[in-house]
C-alpha cells in the first residue's frame, strides 16, 4: 500500500516582549530512504529571513535562520509532500549469535551506546536483558521488550518533560511518545540490539479519504536493527510502523533531532502554538 | 672558585642529556658548561632574575588559582642537535599529516572504521567526538593549524611521543619570550653557538591563518578569540594577536548575522575571515553547544559550515587526542600514509582489553593512569607517587568505565642540569614542539617548549603544577658535519635529513620512497 501525504507543519511563538534577535533550526523536512520518499519540501518563516539548508551527521535536512531586527513573534510553516509504502519483504530471522558478534556490535556501536536520555537503573538494564535474551530469537525478544514496556508505562501527558529520562518516565511509569521511545531504545540496546530514536508525523486514522485533511500530530518511536531497520511504536502499542508514519530525523536520541531549536535576546516567549495537518493526496 | 657541574650527578638508570653528550663524537654541551663555570652559578642567577622582574612588569604570566604567576625560566638551556632534529620534524609532520587525515575521515566517509583498523565504539564513544561538527572544515585539507605535541626522552635517550594535543594547544609565548630573555641572559653563547630561531613564529602562524581565508576573500581579516582575561592563557592570546598584528577578540565583540561572522570596531563592523580560537569546543557557539556559554558566539558553526569563515583549529579535533586513541596512531600513519612512524609512542594498555585491565589493577602503584579526554594534566594518577586513596579511588573509577581511562608505562624521563639552590642538580624534562600547518605545507618550531619540574624526582612538568621551563637550543647544521654521520646510518629514517622541511612537507609518495 503506498500512500501520497501532503503535511503542513505550522509553529507560532508569540512573544510578551520584543526580542531583539535570536539564531533558530528547524528539524521538519521528511527524509527520503527506505520505506519513504520526499516529493517536495518548502519552510516559511515569518517575520522574512534568509534560509540556510544543510544535512546534519544522522542525515537530517536541518533549516537554520537568524533574526537581527526586534520582532514579537515567530511563526515557521513546514509543507512537505511525501510517499510512504507499508514494508511488505520478510520477516527478519536474524539469531542471537548474528546480533551479538563482535562485528554487528561494533558497526553499530552508534545506536548500543547509552546516552543520558537512555539511560536506565542497573536493576532494570539487567532485568530487560535477562528477558529479552531469554527469548530463542531476536525477534522475540524484541516483542518482550514491547511488552515490558507496555507494562512498565502508561501514555499520559502533562507528567514528564522534554528533560525527563527514560529512568525518569520510568519511575512514575507514565510518560508521552518521548519517554516511550527513550524507554524502548535504553531497553533494547540494554539487551545488546541496536535502536535508534525517530521523530517525524503520524497520520491519525487507519482509512484516510484522498483529500480529506486531517489534524495529525508530531511523533516520536523507534527504529531496531535485526537484519534491518523495523519501525516500531510503543506508545500506541504497534509492533510495525506503516504508512502512516513519516519520518523526519533519526538519532541517538531526542538530542539529535529536535525538530525547533534555538536561542534567543530580549522577550519571554509563551509555549509555541503548533499544528500538524495531514491530507491523503494519493 | 668550584665547578657547579663538580658534584652533579644524575641518577642511574635516567638518561641525562649532558652527561650523555657526545653520542656523535661533538662536544654539544661543552661551550654551555665551560659558559656556566667560568660566569658562576651566582650570576647566572642574578641575571636571571632581572629577566623574570622584567617579565612581570611585562605581564607574561599564567594564572594559577586566580593567582597570575610567571612561568619560571630556568637559564640552562636545552641542546638538541640538527641531526636529531631533522628527525623528530619528520616525525612530527608525519604524525600531524596523519592524524588531520584521520579527522577528515571520521567526520566524512569512516573509511577507516569501515575497514575496521579502530574499532567504531572508540570514535563513536569519545566525548570530544563532535557530530554537530560533521561536514565542517575540510575545504582547504587543514584541521589542525597549531599541534603542540608532547614528546619526552626515555631511559635509552630516545625522543617518544607522550600526548597529541590539537586542539588548542599552548606554551608557544614562553618558547618566544624564553628566547629573548636568554639572549639577555647569556649573550655570549649566541655569538658562539648557531641556534635555529624560533621567531618566525607569528609570521608562520598568520601566514596559515590567510591561506585558510574562504575562497574569493582577497584581503582575509583574521582574528584571535580568546575567552578572556580569567583563561589561564590569557598572556598568550594577547601576545600572539599583537604579534601577528591582528584583532584580540571574545566572543561577545563578535556576532553573526546570515552565516557571516562580523566583529564589532569603532569603524563599525568588519567581516571576519579566519577565527584562530582558544575557546573550548564545549563554549563556542551557544546555539549547538552549551546554551550558557556567554564566552562563544551564537550561529558561528553554520557560519563555518556555510564557509563564510575559518575557524581554526578545527572544531571536533579533541577525537584526536584522545589518549585511547593515540594507541591507535601508528595504525594511523600506516593507514592513510602507508608509512612507519618515525616516533614512536609509549607502551599503553587500552582497559577495555580484559587481560590488560586485569595486569593494570595489579599492578596499578607502577604505572600512569590516565583519563582519556583531558588536557593539560587533569585527572592523572602516577602510580608510584599516589596515596593508596588516590589508587583505589581510580582503580574503581577504571574499572566502572574501562573506556575513559588507560594505563602507561612509568617512563623515567630524561634530566639536564638546573639551578637549584646555588649549584645544578638533574631535573626531568618534557619538550613540547609546535607544528603549524597551512594549504601550502607544514612548518616545525626548532625545539619547542621544554617544561621542567623543578622538585627533586618529580616528573609533573606542568605549569598549573610547579614546572618550569628552558629555552630550547636546536643548533644549526654547521660544515654539513652531522649529514656525512647520517649517511652512514643506512636504515635509519634520518637519511631524510636531506629535504628541506623547513620549506616544505615531502608528500607521502615522496617519504615513502625515501623509507624503504
Amino acid at each position: 500500500m503506498t500512500w501520497r501525504l501532503e503535511i503542513t507543519h505550522k509553529t507560532r511563538y508569540q512573544y510578551q516582549e520584543p526580542v531583539y534577535s535570536s539564531y533558530n533550526e528547524v528539524r521538519m523536512i521528511p527524509r527520503s530512504g527506505g520505506n519513504q520518499l520526499l516529493l517536495s519540501s518548502l519552510v516559511n518563516v515569518s517575520p522574512r529571513a534568509t534560509l540556510y539548508t544543510y544535512r546534519d551527521y544522522f542525515g537530517t535536512a536541518v533549516t537554520a535562520f537568524d533574526f537581527h531586527r526586534v520582532h514579537d513573534h515567530l511563526e515557521i510553516t513546514a509543507e512537505s509532500h511525501v510517499e510512504v509504502r507499508n514494508y511488505s519483504g520478510p520477516s527478519s530471522e536474524v539469531s542471537w549469535d548474528f546480533i551479538g558478534s563482535e562485528a554487528i556490535q561494533d558497526d553499530f556501536a552508534e545506536h548500543l551506546m547509552v546516552t543520558p536520555y537512555t539511560t536506565v537503573s542497573a536493576d532494570q538494564a539487567s532485568e530487560i536483558r535477562d528477558l529479552v535474551r531469554g527469548q530463542s530469537t531476536p525477534i522475540d525478544g524484541l516483542n518482550r521488550a514491547i511488552e515490558w514496556i507496555t507494562e512498565h508505562l502508561s501514555y499520559q501527558s502533562g507528567i514528564t518533560s522534554v528533560q525527563s529520562s527514560a529512568a525518569d518516565a520510568l519511575a512514575v511509569g507514565l510518560g508521552v511518545c518521548q519517554d516511550f521511545s527513550h524507554a524502548t531504545t535504553a531497553a533494547l540496546r540494554a539487551s545488546g540490539i541496536p535502536a535508534r530514536y525517530v521523530s517525524g508525523y503520524l497520520f491519525p486514522g487507519r482509512d484516510p479519504i484522498v483529500g480529506e485533511s486531517s489534524i495529525g500530530e508530531s511523533h516520536a518511536w523507534v527504529e531496531v536493527w535485526l537484519g534491518r531497520w523495523i519501525g516500531i511504536d510503543t506508545s500506541n502499542a504497534v509492533e510495525r510502523t506503516d504508512q502512516r508514519y513519516v519520518a523526519v530525523a533519526k538519532g541517538r536520541d531526542y538530542s539529535d533531532v529536535p525538530p525547533f531549536k534555538g536561542i534567543y535576546f530580549g522577550g519571554q516567549s509563551s509555549t509555541p502554538f503548533v499544528t500538524v495537518t495531514i491530507t491523503r493526496r494519493q | 672558585m668550584e665547578s657547579p657541574l663538580q658534584n652533579y650527578s644524575p641518577r642511574i638508570g635516567i638518561f641525562d642529556e649532558m652527561k650523555n653528550d657526545s653520542k656523535d663524537g661533538i662536544d654539544n654541551w661543552g661551550l654551555l658548561t665551560r659558559a656556566i663555570e667560568s660566569m658562576g652559578i651566582d650570576k647566572l642567577k642574578r641575571r636571571t632574575l632581572e629577566c623574570e622582574e622584567s617579565f612581570k612588569a611585562r605581564g607574561i604570566t599564567f594564572s594559577l588559582g586566580g593567582q597570575e604567576r610567571t612561568f619560571p625560566l630556568d637559564p640552562i638551556p636545552r641542546i638538541v642537535t640538527s641531526t636529531e632534529w631533522r628527525s623528530v620534524e619528520l616525525g612530527l609532520t608525519q604524525r600531524v599529516k596523519a592524524i588531520e587525515a584521520f579527522l577528515d575521515d571520521i567526520y566524512g566517509a569512516k573509511e577507516i572504521l569501515r575497514d575496521r583498523v579502530i574499532p567504531r565504539r572508540l570514535i563513536v564513544g569519545s566525548s570530544q567526538y563532535s557530530r554537530k561538527a560533521a561536514g565542517i572544515s575540510g575545504h582547504n585539507q587543514v584541521r589542525i593549524t597549531v599541534a603542540g605535541l608532547d614528546l619526552i626522552r626515555d631511559e635509552t635517550g630516545k625522543l617518544v611521543v607522550l600526548e597529541d594535543n590539537i586542539r588548542t594547544p599552548s606554551g608557544i609565548s614562553y618558547v618566544l619570550e624564553n628566547r629573548r630573555a636568554m639572549a639577555r641572559i647569556l649573550p655570549e653563547l649566541f655569538e658562539s653557538y648557531e641556534i635555529e630561531p624560533v621567531g618566525d613564529y607569528p609570521s608562520k602562524l598568520l601566514s596559515a591563518l590567510l591561506d585558510q581565508a574562504p575562497a574569493g576573500v582577497t584581503d582575509p581579516l583574521v582574528v584571535v578569540l580568546t575567552p578572556g582575561v580569567y583563561n589561564s592563557a590569557y598572556f598568550e592570546h594577547s601576545f600572539l594577536a599583537r604579534q601577528m598584528g591582528v584583532p584580540l577578540v571574545e566572543g561577545r565583540d563578535l556576532f553573526c548575522r546570515g552565516n557571516e561572522v562580523f566583529v564589532r570596531t569603532t569603524e563599525g563592523d568588519l567581516k571576519v575571515d579566519v577565527i584562530y580560537r582558544r575557546i573550548d569546543d564545549e563554549y563556542i557557539d551557544p546555539t549547538q553547544y552549551r546554551p550558557d556559554s556567554l564566552l562563544g558566539v551564537p550561529g558561528l558553526l553554520n557560519s563555518a559550515r556555510a564557509y563564510n569563515v575559518v575557524v581554526a583549529n578545527s572544531i571536533g579535533n579533541g577525537v584526536g587526542d584522545d589518549k585511547l586513541l593515540y594507541t591507535y596512531v601508528p595504525d594511523i600513519i600506516d593507514y592513510y600514509l602507508h608509512e612507519k612512524p618515525i616516533l614512536s609512542n609509549i607502551d599503553t594498555y587500552r582497559l577495555e582489553d580484559p587481560d590488560a585491565m586485569k595486569y593494570s589493577l595489579e599492578n596499578l602503584d607502577k604505572l600512569v593512569i590516565k583519563p582519556v579526554d583531558a588536557s593539560g594534566g587533569k585527572g592523572i594518577v602516577i602510580g608510584p607517587s599516589a596515596s593508596d586513596r588516590e589508587l583505589s579511588e581510580v582503580a574503581e573509577a577504571m574499572t566502572k568505565n574501562p573506556r575513559g581511562w588507560i594505563a602507561q608505562r612509568v617512563v623515567n624521563f630524561s634530566t639536564i642540569p638546573t639551578i637549584v639552590g646555588s649549584g645544578l642538580a638533574p631535573r626531568h624534562v618534557d619538550l613540547r614542539p609546535f607544528i603549524v600547518s597551512g594549504p601550502d605545507g607544514r612548518w616545525v618550531v626548532p625545539g619547542g617548549l621544554t617544561r621542567v619540574a623543578l622538585p627533586e624526582g618529580s616528573m609533573v612538568v606542568n605549569s598549573s603544577q610547579g614546572g618550569g621551563s628552558k629555552d630550547t637550543w636546536v643548533l644549526r647544521d654547521r660544515h654539513n658535519r652531522d649529514r656525512i654521520h647520517i649517511e652512514s646510518q643506512a636504515t635509519s629514517a634520518l637519511a631524510l635529513a636531506d629535504i628541506d622541511i623547513l620549506s616544505s612537507i615531502p608528500n607521502s609518495g615522496q617519504s615513502k620512497a625515501q623509507l624503504q
